[in-house]
């Protein structure tokens, strides 16, 4: 796909005007994807698909075209940039307008040895006569960037994911597994967790009162938690605007000195190159000691508030986003919690204060009662409402010893390459309202 | 799509049966971010996507590229993944027939979006714009359109063959004021799509929204918190859309009473035994699927499976009578459905959705809404939303409330909020406001399933009452 792409754009590149500028991404994917429900297959097949994104410059105007390549691409490509020229002279000029003017070429190809029919094979073998549901997917994901004026940004990542959970009498456990290469001692590490939860999830649920409670958050709530901020936390524009969620970290009241976030292309999944050619750092530090550092500077960004970028995409939105890990060891956790709450994930999250950072969502899957450091059953489905400034300030009192990646797992404009890398949080209260 | 049926015949491998599902988007977008006009943008998608049967298993092949070679290949992949399915498979797929039906359908248009120029879209956003612009506290702000035409076709072994054509408009003011350490927001909504062309546009008035929009902002500016505590609720359609959604629609989705959704979206409180005589709500809900709404969003002739779309009753006098479930999921569970297959694109399997999901009219004006209430709150337009992953215990946030002191309306109250459980809360219905209350509203973006799909719902609802609401002020 990357080879077609260069054919591609070296020869769209030849029907340029004098003064035009063309830049050219692509997004694609070859994936399939095996979807379970009771342990069997509910719906099965394989995606390919790949989106040439076309942007034409002239003297400060751009406008973008995007198409699906398939058949008679040229010719299709051609007509879009035709389009794109007659509708440039009536776009206004747009100061915000920032393009590269250092040529930086890459190519990254990680291209693994994947089979999905063989993985969704041994993965059935693994949860027979088990109420297994999730997803499977599996397949190389390309990003590529061409410039007229010769850069040129290629990238593919070939990589599978399971992501699923078992149930046994309405209560579950999430397991996960991805990477490059299908090894079935990957199954098998999950399936252990899962026998091991088997029996504390059998046991009768222990009733829950709204109040504050002390609260381990697993890694993988931390990532929820995480991803909500993530829609305006960290960008420059929310930050220079002051509307974002976080904005009260630049106003004098830091998140806890336990936290420091990066921003870390080189350790996330991504393609290290945003949509206008630009090459993104393989670290930026968003937050250290819980106070702001830099922001994720878009190219527009960096042009209003005269500032170099760190080529985040439009919106300022992580993609690969880091939490150093603290001082706690994950075979301490209950012993540190002692009498609370053990939250393995987190469920439907939304500000119920954008401006003050604060946050509902819902407990989800494995959540447990501990008292006395030991796990004592598990809870029902509860509410909470609080403040990231708590949650992650005020009421942080450690973090665990090692980030745990999760894997953006939603694909619906294409898969996604985002991730979360991050530590568990203990936590002095956790308001549950429901 | 020419001669779909006759490329895919010539591609296919031996098999039991097949569809193919042609898709063809055309997305534009024009937009104003806090007074620069960004880059313009259009997106031409299409392509197909293959089913094939094999024994009781069925596999699917989406591709772009519909050369004879490119058809060929996908249909070897999706006999491959067939025959995955016939080994493995959780159900005998050979029970849901392929559609034999013919016929098109198209949903209504006066002026076609492709008759607007940029300029004219322009002119309008910034005309729209214009008071915010002008509006000191504003910090950021957008003023956008999008749109999109769509057409389909869908061909099957069984002679099927069905044309359909929608064009869709989203349109969008809003803006965000800073006051000190708190950030305030007003917008037209951001469930404004419905089917249609520049029509949809101007009725709603965009550049009224304008005014409309700092003038509410400048009162919130000076508003109190809202208050808290249990108390008497009128809801706006512009938030009853969402209260609709989550604690209804996606509730009685069939696909999530099997199961399926379970690792993703969720499950659900719906149990198959409540069908046909559980008590969702007060004897004042009335509840109908209606793909039939001329201009709401997701209105439709045939779902994605090729099942004819007719007006049904969900939910009559508060009593549930069936579910949103298309012709597997009804054959899987032997349950009453609707026709609701359906797909985001080509690029991914149909599975249960929502459509147009409508609480009908009852007899009250919006005075005698607000005139029956003692002490409580008015909510209008949503700006947050979160529920469980049973669909029961909920949260919402709306951007504008007003107290109700005595029957009437009194001072607008900021970053109004509510929570409940579903069945508590529909039971606590007290009241729906008659067609002078109703508005037909629509969202682009119900997300759902894996891989992940995200589509539009439309959902048509006059003003509601509810009692004894556990109301409260954000943080």
């Amino acid at each position: 796909m990357l080879d077609r792409f260069q054919r591609l754009a070296d020869a769209l590149f030849t029907h340029l005007e004098p003064d035009e500028r063309l830049l050219l991404g692509l997004h694609g994917e070859r994936s399939d994807f095996v979807r379970y429900n009771r342990g069997g297959v509910r719906q099965v097949g394989n995606v390919e698909s790949a989106t040439l994104e076309l942007r034409l410059v002239v003297d400060g105007r751009h406008a973008t075209h995007d198409l699906l390549l398939g058949h008679d691409d040229l010719a299709r490509a051609t007509t879009a940039l035709k389009s794109l020229r007659a509708l440039l002279p009536s776009v206004p000029q747009d100061p915000h307008l920032h393009l590269p003017t250092e040529r930086v070429d890459s190519e990254r190809r990680e291209s693994g040895d994947l089979d999905a029919h063989a993985i969704s094979a041994s993965f059935l073998e693994g949860v027979r006569g088990l109420d297994a549901v999730g997803l499977l997917t599996c397949g190389p994901v390309f990003h590529a960037f061409a410039d007229s004026t010769g850069q040129r940004n290629l990238f593919e990542r070939s990589s599978f994911h399971l992501d699923w959970s078992i149930f046994e009498g309405g209560r579950a456990t999430k397991l996960g597994a991805a990477g490059l290469a299908w090894d079935p001692a990957l199954l098998d590490a999950q399936m252990a967790r899962f026998h091991a939860n088997r029996e504390l999830l059998a046991a009768p649920e222990i009733p829950l009162e709204p109040g504050t409670w002390r609260a381990y958050l697993a890694p993988a709530a931390v990532s929820a938690l995480l991803g909500v901020l993530s829609y305006s936390g960290f960008g420059k524009r929310a930050w220079e605007r002051g509307y974002g969620c976080l904005a009260r970290a630049l106003d004098g009241e830091p998140l806890s000195p336990l936290l420091t976030i990066d921003e870390r292309t080189h350790d996330g999944l991504g393609a290290p190159f945003d949509a206008l050619g630009f090459t993104r750092p393989d670290s930026v530090r968003l937050f250290e000691g819980g106070r702001p550092v830099e922001p994720l500077v878009s190219a527009r960004s960096a042009r209003e508030f005269d500032v170099p970028g760190n080529g985040a995409s439009d919106w300022e939105h992580p993609q690969s986003l880091y939490v150093h890990g603290g001082d706690l060891p994950e075979d301490e956790v209950l012993e540190a919690l002692g009498d609370g709450l053990w939250v393995s994930d987190l469920h439907y999250l939304n500000f119920s204060d954008h401006g003050a950072g604060s946050v509902t969502g819902l407990t989800r899957f494995a959540c447990f009662r501990v008292e006395g450091g030991r796990i004592m059953g598990p809870i029902p489905v509860m509410r909470f409402d609080d403040s990231a400034f708590s949650l992650l300030g005020t009421s942080l009192e450690r973090l665990t010893d090692t980030p745990r990646l999760h894997p953006e797992t939603r694909s619906y404009d294409g898969r996604s390459s985002r991730s979360v890398r991050c530590p568990g949080a203990l936590v002095g209260g956790l308001r549950l309202t429901l | 799509m020419e001669d779909l049926t006759g490329r895919v015949r010539a591609a296919l491998p031996a098999c039991d049966g097949w569809s193919a599902r042609w898709v063809s988007e055309r997305h534009e977008r024009v937009e104003i971010d806090s007074g620069i006009t960004k880059a313009p943008w259009v997106m031409e998608d299409e392509g197909v996507m293959l089913t094939v049967q094999v024994g009781s298993g069925r596999g699917y092949a989406a591709t772009a590229d519909t050369s004879p070679s490119g058809l060929r290949e996908a249909a070897t992949r999706a006999k491959g993944w067939a025959e995955h399915a016939r080994d493995a498979g959780i159900f005998d797929m050979s029970a849901t027939p392929f559609t034999a039906a013919v016929g098109s359908w198209s949903g209504p248009v006066a002026r076609p979006m492709s008759d607007v120029p940029f300029a004219e879209r322009l002119a309008l956003l910034s005309a729209a714009s214009a008071p915010i612009v002008g509006f000191a506290p504003v910090v950021q702000w957008t003023a956008n359109l999008w749109s999109r035409h769509l057409r389909t076709r869908l061909v099957t072994s069984a002679g099927g063959d069905l044309q359909q054509e929608t064009s869709m408009v989203v349109p969008l003011l809003m803006a965000f004021a800073k006051d000190g350490r708190d950030t305030l927001a007003r917008s037209t909504g951001r469930h404004n799509g419905a089917q249609g062309g520049w029509e949809v546009v101007e009725a709603l008035d965009l550049t009224a929204w304008g005014d409309r929009l700092v003038a509410e902002l400048a009162a919130l500016l000076e508003a109190p918190l809202c208050p808290s505590g249990r108390m008497g609720l009128v809801l706006a359609p512009s938030q009853m859309i969402l209260q609709i959604h989550e604690s209804i629609g996606h509730p009685l989705e069939l696909d999530r009473i099997l199961g399926d959704e379970r690792n993703f979206a969720g499950t659900t409180f719906v149990t198959p035994e409540m069908i046909g005589s559980y008590r969702y709500g007060s004897e004042h809900l009335d509840i109908t699927f209606d793909p039939s709404v001329s201009g709401e969003i997701a209105s439709y002739g045939w779902d994605d499976t090729g099942a004819s779309a007719s007006r049904a009753h969900l939910i009559r006098a508060g009593i549930l009578e069936r579910a949103l479930g298309g012709a597997e999921s009804q054959a899987r569970s032997g349950l009453p459905g609707v026709a609701c297959t359906r797909s985001a694109s080509w690029r991914r399997p149909a599975i249960d959705r929502m459509a147009n999901l409508n609480l009908e009219p009852g007899e009250h004006t919006l005075a005698a809404l607000i005139g029956q209430v003692e002490r409580g709150v008015w909510m209008e337009t949503n700006a947050s939303w979160s529920i469980d992953d049973r669909r029961d215990k909920f949260q919402f946030g709306c951007e504008l409330g007003r107290e109700i002191v005595d029957g009437e309306l009194g001072r607008v109250v900021r970053k109004p909020n509510y929570r409940g459980r579903s069945r508590d809360f529909w039971r606590s219905l007290a009241a729906v406001g008659d067609r002078s209350t109703f508005e037909v509203q629509g969202t682009p973006f119900c997300g759902k399933g894996e891989p992940s799909q995200v589509l539009p719902v439309g959902h048509a609802s006059p003003a509601a009452r509810f009692t004894d609401v556990d109301v409260f002020g954000g943080a």
